[in-house]
């Protein structure tokens, strides 16, 4: 076994000993993994589809060019 | 067993020998466990040794893993063959009811996809607001209020006290899979004995946090790597009316959390070094149970596993093998860790 040292700032077991403000504990509460699985990816997932429409778009730009 | 009442005694200090053991006596459940073990080992099952109520089975090209909580049992393994193979066993010597795939165990829902299995209590969660009456309350984005410590106030003391005492103890249930509300938890559980309105409260709050996240819960990634890696921390003089320090503490494997832990101290500590040391000690023990654990279910841990401290002493006094007069209290203690 080994022991390290880490940052106050990256201990993760800071959560189970203080009242955290909001900020804080959301951060360490996205490093625990939990997940909701009843709730929707935010904005219903829309924002995957805009950067996936970004990719075809470039790609297209891209093929327009290889055309030319 | 004893004799029970309106049973006249031919001689004075006689007892019943027990033939068959029956729904409700003090002795059903241990004759329950004892039936039930026997017949598993007979199967070549090994019970674990740090859990009871876990058997194994380990054969050249299968592995299955039996889980018992009473009387009902969760099976996992790698042959659907053996599983056949354990349930009629089961069927004939008790009549059993397959409920086929996992999906809710002990109020807790089990959801399995392509990426992973995860778990929650939004059944649980929702049953809590429904009888607390706070279904229709607003959200809050924390279960406590940062700029108040808990403690025993001179509020007004709160009335109903079993009342305050079950809530506290559904929030307890609701730790099994809800690591956010863990340290609330072990805050409004100090005062149980006789609660404030203002802990009240508090505990109000922590259902309003409860609200705007039910269904949130531990998710546990298929291709997480075998690693294990704690961390430990202290709130020296965490508790403003005993001056004791609260431990805490959480092990990950791989990408998921499996353990956790809040815990005030038995011991007031002198120096936040000390509370720390102590922290790593019994943080210490718990790794030496998951790697028990881990052991008894075949696996094997790649990686060299590591605990990580925030605090510097208590890592030089962890590494330094010369005790100084003021750590000499902590020797057992080290000498855990450096185990």
């Amino acid at each position: 076994m080994k022991l390290l040292l880490v940052s106050s700032q990256d201990q993760i077991a800071d959560f189970f000993t203080k009242h955290l403000l909001p900020k804080t504990f959301s951060l360490l509460l996205s490093k625990l993994g939990l997940i909701d699985i009843y709730q929707p990816p935010p904005c219903g997932g829309l924002l995957h589809y805009i950067e996936e429409e970004d990719n075809s778009s470039k790609d297209k730009s891209l093929l327009a060019a290889q055309v030319t | 067993m004893t004799v029970p009442p309106g049973i006249k005694l031919a001689k004075p200090r006689q007892v019943c020998k027990l033939k068959k053991s029956l729904y409700g006596l003090k002795q059903a459940s241990r004759q329950w466990y004892e039936k039930l073990t026997s017949v598993l080992i007979q199967q070549n099952y090994i019970q674990a040794s740090l859990d009871h109520s876990l058997f194994i089975k380990k054969s050249s090209d299968s592995f299955t893993v039996l889980l018992v909580y009473v009387d009902d049992i969760i099976l996992a393994g790698t042959s659907l063959l053996e599983f056949q193979h354990i349930k009629s066993i089961l069927d004939t010597s008790f009549k059993i009811k397959d409920l086929g795939q996992l999906k809710y165990f002990l109020g807790i829902e089990v959801a399995h996809s392509k990426l992973g299995i995860s778990l929650c209590q939004r059944k649980y969660c929702l049953d809590l607001l429904h009888d607390s009456g706070h279904i229709g309350s607003k959200h809050i984005s924390t279960p406590s209020n940062p700029s108040m410590k808990l403690h025993y106030d001179s509020s007004k003391p709160y009335d109903d006290i079993p009342a305050y005492r079950r809530l506290v103890g559904r929030l307890l249930y609701l730790n099994n899979s809800r690591p956010d509300i863990t340290f609330i938890t072990q805050q409004l559980s100090q005062f149980l004995s006789n609660p404030t309105v203002a802990h009240h409260n508090a505990a109000l709050r922590t259902l309003r946090y409860l609200k705007s996240c039910l269904g949130k819960g531990l998710f546990f990634p298929r291709n997480s790597s075998i690693t294990l890696q704690g961390f430990s921390d202290v709130d020296w003089d965490g508790c403003l009316d005993r001056r004791k320090s609260v431990t805490s503490q959480c092990f990950f494997l791989g990408h998921s959390l499996i353990s956790w832990r809040a815990k005030k101290q038995t011991t007031v500590s002198g120096s936040s070094s000390e509370a720390e040391y102590k922290a790593l000690a019994s943080a210490t023990c718990e790794i030496q149970w998951i790697l028990y654990l881990l052991h008894d279910l075949h696996i094997t841990c790649s990686k060299l596993l590591v605990l990580y401290c925030d605090n510097q002493i208590a890592l030089h006094i962890a590494t330094n093998p010369v005790f100084h007069e003021r750590t000499k209290h902590l020797e057992i203690d080290c000498h855990l860790v450096r185990e």
